[in-house]
Protein backbone atom coordinates (compact mmCIF):
# COMPACT_ATOMS: atom_id res chain seq x y z
CA UNK A 1 0.00 0.00 0.00
CA UNK A 2 1.50 3.39 -0.94
CA UNK A 3 2.32 5.66 1.94
CA UNK A 4 0.96 9.20 2.17
CA UNK A 5 4.03 10.25 4.07
CA UNK A 6 6.50 12.26 2.02
CA UNK A 7 10.04 10.91 2.04
CA UNK A 8 12.34 12.62 4.52
CA UNK A 9 14.31 15.52 3.13
CA UNK A 10 18.06 15.47 3.40
CA UNK A 11 19.21 17.79 6.15
CA UNK A 12 22.64 19.34 6.29
CA UNK A 13 24.53 19.97 9.51
CA UNK A 14 24.13 23.74 9.09
CA UNK A 15 20.34 23.34 8.93
CA UNK A 16 20.49 21.30 12.09
CA UNK A 17 22.52 23.92 13.95
CA UNK A 18 20.08 26.65 12.95
CA UNK A 19 17.06 24.62 13.96
CA UNK A 20 18.54 23.65 17.31
CA UNK A 21 19.42 27.22 18.23
CA UNK A 22 15.93 28.42 17.28
CA UNK A 23 13.99 25.62 18.92
CA UNK A 24 12.82 26.30 22.48
CA UNK A 25 12.59 22.66 23.49
CA UNK A 26 15.20 20.99 21.26
CA UNK A 27 12.61 18.56 19.90
CA UNK A 28 13.80 16.84 16.73
CA UNK A 29 11.63 16.41 13.65
CA UNK A 30 11.63 13.12 11.75
CA UNK A 31 14.13 14.50 9.24
CA UNK A 32 16.35 15.75 12.01
CA UNK A 33 16.26 12.43 13.85
CA UNK A 34 17.33 10.60 10.70
CA UNK A 35 20.19 13.03 10.20
CA UNK A 36 21.31 12.93 13.83
CA UNK A 37 21.31 9.14 13.88
CA UNK A 38 24.00 9.22 11.19
CA UNK A 39 25.99 12.27 12.25
CA UNK A 40 28.22 12.25 15.33
CA UNK A 41 28.81 16.00 15.21
CA UNK A 42 25.09 16.73 15.27
CA UNK A 43 24.59 14.23 18.10
CA UNK A 44 27.10 16.23 20.12
CA UNK A 45 25.40 19.46 19.06
CA UNK A 46 21.98 18.22 20.17
CA UNK A 47 23.40 17.06 23.50
CA UNK A 48 25.10 20.44 23.98
CA UNK A 49 21.92 22.40 23.32
CA UNK A 50 19.87 20.18 25.62
CA UNK A 51 22.39 20.58 28.44
CA UNK A 52 22.52 24.30 27.82
CA UNK A 53 18.74 24.64 28.01
CA UNK A 54 18.58 22.57 31.20
CA UNK A 55 21.35 24.56 32.85
CA UNK A 56 19.74 27.87 31.83
CA UNK A 57 16.47 26.88 33.47
CA UNK A 58 18.40 26.01 36.64
CA UNK A 59 19.84 29.53 36.85
CA UNK A 60 16.46 31.02 37.76
CA UNK A 61 16.65 29.32 41.16
CA UNK A 62 20.15 30.52 41.84
CA UNK A 63 20.05 33.47 44.22
CA UNK A 64 22.09 36.52 43.32
CA UNK A 65 24.14 38.05 46.14
CA UNK A 66 22.18 41.10 47.13
CA UNK A 67 23.08 44.24 49.07
CA UNK A 68 21.59 44.15 52.60
CA UNK A 69 20.37 47.74 52.22
CA UNK A 70 18.47 47.18 48.98
CA UNK A 71 15.18 46.32 50.67
CA UNK A 72 15.35 49.44 52.82
CA UNK A 73 16.32 51.57 49.82
CA UNK A 74 13.29 50.35 47.87
CA UNK A 75 10.88 50.91 50.75
CA UNK A 76 12.36 54.33 51.52
CA UNK A 77 12.00 55.33 47.88
CA UNK A 78 8.35 54.28 47.97
CA UNK A 79 7.91 56.32 51.17
CA UNK A 80 9.35 59.34 49.39
CA UNK A 81 6.94 58.77 46.53
CA UNK A 82 4.07 58.68 49.00
CA UNK A 83 5.34 61.78 50.79
CA UNK A 84 6.08 59.80 53.94
CA UNK A 85 9.66 60.99 54.43
CA UNK A 86 11.48 59.99 57.59
CA UNK A 87 9.18 57.06 58.28
CA UNK A 88 12.06 54.66 58.28
CA UNK A 89 15.53 55.15 59.69
CA UNK A 90 18.12 54.17 57.18
CA UNK A 91 20.50 51.52 58.50
CA UNK A 92 23.56 53.62 57.84
CA UNK A 93 21.95 56.66 59.44
CA UNK A 94 21.01 54.62 62.50
CA UNK A 95 24.56 53.30 62.78
CA UNK A 96 26.00 56.79 62.41
CA UNK A 97 23.67 58.27 65.04
CA UNK A 98 24.40 55.39 67.40
CA UNK A 99 28.14 55.75 66.87
CA UNK A 100 28.06 59.49 67.53
CA UNK A 101 25.99 58.98 70.69
CA UNK A 102 28.43 56.35 71.97
CA UNK A 103 31.43 58.60 71.22
CA UNK A 104 29.79 61.52 73.04
CA UNK A 105 29.14 59.26 76.03
CA UNK A 106 32.77 58.14 76.18
CA UNK A 107 34.02 61.75 75.98
CA UNK A 108 31.63 62.86 78.73
CA UNK A 109 32.68 59.96 80.95
CA UNK A 110 36.38 60.69 80.45
CA UNK A 111 35.86 64.39 81.23
CA UNK A 112 34.00 63.51 84.43
CA UNK A 113 36.75 61.13 85.51
CA UNK A 114 39.42 63.80 84.83
CA UNK A 115 37.42 66.35 86.83
CA UNK A 116 37.04 63.82 89.67
CA UNK A 117 40.79 63.14 89.68
CA UNK A 118 41.57 66.89 89.73
CA UNK A 119 39.23 67.43 92.70
CA UNK A 120 40.72 64.44 94.53
CA UNK A 121 44.27 65.66 93.84
CA UNK B 1 -0.23 32.12 59.10
CA UNK B 2 1.63 34.15 56.49
CA UNK B 3 -0.54 35.66 53.79
CA UNK B 4 0.02 34.30 50.27
CA UNK B 5 1.66 36.52 47.70
CA UNK B 6 -1.62 36.63 45.78
CA UNK B 7 -3.47 37.91 48.85
CA UNK B 8 -0.80 40.50 49.49
CA UNK B 9 -0.91 41.70 45.90
CA UNK B 10 -4.70 41.92 46.03
CA UNK B 11 -4.50 44.01 49.19
CA UNK B 12 -1.77 46.17 47.68
CA UNK B 13 -3.90 46.75 44.58
CA UNK B 14 -6.72 47.92 46.83
CA UNK B 15 -4.37 50.53 48.30
CA UNK B 16 -2.85 48.86 51.34
CA UNK B 17 0.71 50.12 51.41
CA UNK B 18 1.92 47.70 54.10
CA UNK B 19 0.87 44.81 51.88
CA UNK B 20 2.98 46.17 49.03
CA UNK B 21 5.94 46.51 51.40
CA UNK B 22 5.61 42.81 52.19
CA UNK B 23 5.39 42.00 48.48
CA UNK B 24 8.68 43.89 48.04
CA UNK B 25 10.30 41.94 50.88
CA UNK B 26 9.29 38.63 49.36
CA UNK B 27 10.20 39.38 45.75
CA UNK B 28 13.13 41.78 45.64
CA UNK B 29 15.83 39.09 45.70
CA UNK B 30 14.45 37.49 42.54
CA UNK B 31 13.91 40.86 40.89
CA UNK B 32 17.49 41.83 41.70
CA UNK B 33 18.74 38.50 40.31
CA UNK B 34 17.03 39.19 37.00
CA UNK B 35 18.25 42.80 36.92
CA UNK B 36 21.82 41.71 37.64
CA UNK B 37 21.74 39.14 34.85
CA UNK B 38 20.34 41.69 32.42
CA UNK B 39 22.68 44.55 33.29
CA UNK B 40 25.79 42.65 34.45
CA UNK B 41 26.45 45.51 36.85
CA UNK B 42 25.56 45.60 40.55
CA UNK B 43 24.96 49.35 40.73
CA UNK B 44 22.84 49.33 37.60
CA UNK B 45 20.90 46.34 38.91
CA UNK B 46 20.11 48.19 42.15
CA UNK B 47 18.87 51.21 40.20
CA UNK B 48 16.83 49.02 37.89
CA UNK B 49 15.15 47.20 40.77
CA UNK B 50 14.27 50.43 42.57
CA UNK B 51 12.93 51.94 39.37
CA UNK B 52 10.95 48.78 38.64
CA UNK B 53 9.26 48.71 42.04
CA UNK B 54 8.38 52.37 41.78
CA UNK B 55 6.82 51.77 38.36
CA UNK B 56 5.02 48.70 39.65
CA UNK B 57 3.69 50.64 42.63
CA UNK B 58 2.47 53.49 40.46
CA UNK B 59 0.71 51.16 38.05
CA UNK B 60 -0.72 48.60 40.47
CA UNK B 61 -4.19 49.51 39.27
CA UNK B 62 -3.20 48.16 35.83
CA UNK B 63 -2.16 44.79 37.21
CA UNK B 64 -4.51 42.07 36.04
CA UNK B 65 -4.89 39.29 38.55
CA UNK B 66 -4.97 36.72 35.76
CA UNK B 67 -1.22 37.08 35.31
CA UNK B 68 1.26 36.05 37.99
CA UNK B 69 2.64 39.04 39.85
CA UNK B 70 6.21 37.78 39.38
CA UNK B 71 5.71 37.61 35.59
CA UNK B 72 4.31 41.14 35.58
CA UNK B 73 7.18 42.39 37.74
CA UNK B 74 9.78 40.63 35.57
CA UNK B 75 8.42 42.43 32.52
CA UNK B 76 8.80 45.76 34.29
CA UNK B 77 12.34 44.86 35.38
CA UNK B 78 13.19 43.84 31.81
CA UNK B 79 11.87 47.13 30.50
CA UNK B 80 13.82 49.18 33.06
CA UNK B 81 16.97 47.17 32.41
CA UNK B 82 16.60 47.70 28.68
CA UNK B 83 16.41 51.45 29.21
CA UNK B 84 19.46 51.38 31.48
CA UNK B 85 21.63 49.24 29.21
CA UNK B 86 20.69 51.36 26.20
CA UNK B 87 21.83 54.48 28.06
CA UNK B 88 25.01 52.74 29.17
CA UNK B 89 25.74 51.58 25.64
CA UNK B 90 25.57 55.13 24.41
CA UNK B 91 27.99 56.19 27.11
CA UNK B 92 30.42 53.33 26.86
CA UNK B 93 30.19 52.69 23.11
CA UNK B 94 29.31 49.12 23.88
CA UNK B 95 27.78 48.82 20.44
CA UNK B 96 31.30 48.21 19.16
CA UNK B 97 31.34 45.06 21.27
CA UNK B 98 28.00 43.76 20.08
CA UNK B 99 29.46 41.71 17.27
CA UNK B 100 32.66 40.80 19.05
CA UNK B 101 33.34 37.13 19.52
CA UNK B 102 32.92 35.69 22.98
CA UNK B 103 36.38 35.10 24.38
CA UNK B 104 37.83 32.76 26.98
CA UNK B 105 37.09 29.13 26.42
CA UNK B 106 37.80 26.44 28.94
CA UNK B 107 38.60 23.35 26.89
CA UNK B 108 39.81 21.51 29.98
CA UNK B 109 36.31 21.66 31.38
CA UNK B 110 34.32 18.48 30.97
CA UNK B 111 30.65 19.52 30.79
CA UNK B 112 29.40 15.95 30.67
CA UNK B 113 30.23 15.43 34.34
CA UNK B 114 29.61 19.01 35.40
CA UNK B 115 25.99 19.38 34.31
CA UNK B 116 23.86 21.11 36.91
CA UNK B 117 26.84 21.70 39.16
CA UNK B 118 28.02 24.94 40.64
CA UNK B 119 30.98 24.96 38.30
CA UNK B 120 28.75 24.74 35.26
CA UNK B 121 26.45 27.44 36.54
CA UNK B 122 29.40 29.69 37.27
CA UNK B 123 30.67 29.13 33.76
CA UNK B 124 27.24 29.78 32.30
CA UNK B 125 26.78 32.95 34.35
CA UNK B 126 30.16 34.12 33.16
CA UNK B 127 29.29 33.36 29.52
CA UNK B 128 25.98 35.21 29.87
CA UNK B 129 27.80 38.15 31.46
CA UNK B 130 30.15 38.32 28.46
CA UNK B 131 27.35 38.39 25.88
CA UNK B 132 26.55 41.74 24.28
CA UNK B 133 23.66 43.35 26.20
CA UNK B 134 21.11 43.00 23.40
CA UNK B 135 21.78 39.26 23.06
CA UNK B 136 21.99 38.75 26.81
CA UNK B 137 18.58 40.25 27.46
CA UNK B 138 16.63 37.95 25.16
CA UNK B 139 18.33 34.72 26.16
CA UNK B 140 18.00 35.46 29.89
CA UNK B 141 14.35 36.41 29.61
CA UNK B 142 13.47 33.44 27.41
CA UNK B 143 15.65 30.60 28.65
CA UNK B 144 16.13 31.48 32.31
CA UNK B 145 12.85 33.25 33.14
CA UNK B 146 10.65 31.55 30.52
CA UNK B 147 9.13 34.79 29.25
CA UNK B 148 7.09 34.59 26.05
CA UNK B 149 8.64 35.81 22.79
CA UNK B 150 6.01 38.52 22.30
CA UNK B 151 6.43 39.79 25.86
CA UNK B 152 10.21 39.96 25.43
CA UNK B 153 9.85 41.85 22.17
CA UNK B 154 7.40 44.29 23.71
CA UNK B 155 9.50 45.04 26.78
CA UNK B 156 12.71 45.43 24.78
CA UNK B 157 11.01 47.55 22.13
CA UNK B 158 11.87 45.26 19.22
CA UNK B 159 9.93 43.01 16.84
CA UNK B 160 9.25 39.38 17.66
CA UNK B 161 11.35 38.28 14.70
CA UNK B 162 14.26 40.44 15.86
CA UNK B 163 13.95 38.93 19.32
CA UNK B 164 14.08 35.43 17.83
CA UNK B 165 17.15 36.26 15.74
CA UNK B 166 18.95 37.60 18.82
CA UNK B 167 17.90 34.54 20.80
CA UNK B 168 19.25 32.26 18.08
CA UNK B 169 22.62 34.05 18.09
CA UNK B 170 22.83 34.12 21.87
CA UNK B 171 22.11 30.42 22.22
CA UNK B 172 24.72 29.53 19.62
CA UNK B 173 27.34 31.63 21.36
CA UNK B 174 26.53 30.15 24.74
CA UNK B 175 26.57 26.61 23.42
CA UNK B 176 29.92 27.20 21.70
CA UNK B 177 31.35 28.74 24.84
CA UNK B 178 30.03 26.36 27.50
CA UNK B 179 29.76 23.13 25.52
CA UNK B 180 32.35 23.48 22.75
CA UNK B 181 32.47 20.71 20.17
CA UNK B 182 35.83 19.29 19.10
CA UNK B 183 37.59 21.95 17.05
CA UNK B 184 35.55 24.90 18.30
CA UNK B 185 38.05 25.65 21.07
CA UNK B 186 40.72 26.20 18.42
CA UNK B 187 38.52 28.53 16.38
CA UNK B 188 37.61 30.70 19.34
CA UNK B 189 41.01 31.03 21.01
Amino acid sequence: MPSNLSPPTILQCDDMFDNLAADDDVVLSTDARIHVAQCLRCQAEVAGFRRLRRAMRGLADRPAPCSPTLELDILTMLDEHDGRLGRRVNGYAAATIGGLAAAAGVIALAARQRRGMRLAG
Amino acid sequence: MDASIDDLVERAVSGEREAFDEVVRRTYHDAYGLALRLTSDEEDARDVVQDAYLRAYRSLDKFRGAAQFSTWLYRIVANCASTTTTKRRRHRHDELLDDAEVAELRPDHNPVVAVETTELRDQLDSAIHDLPPRLRAVVVLRDVYDMRHDAIAEELGISVSAAKVRLHRARRRLRERVFPLPGEELHAV
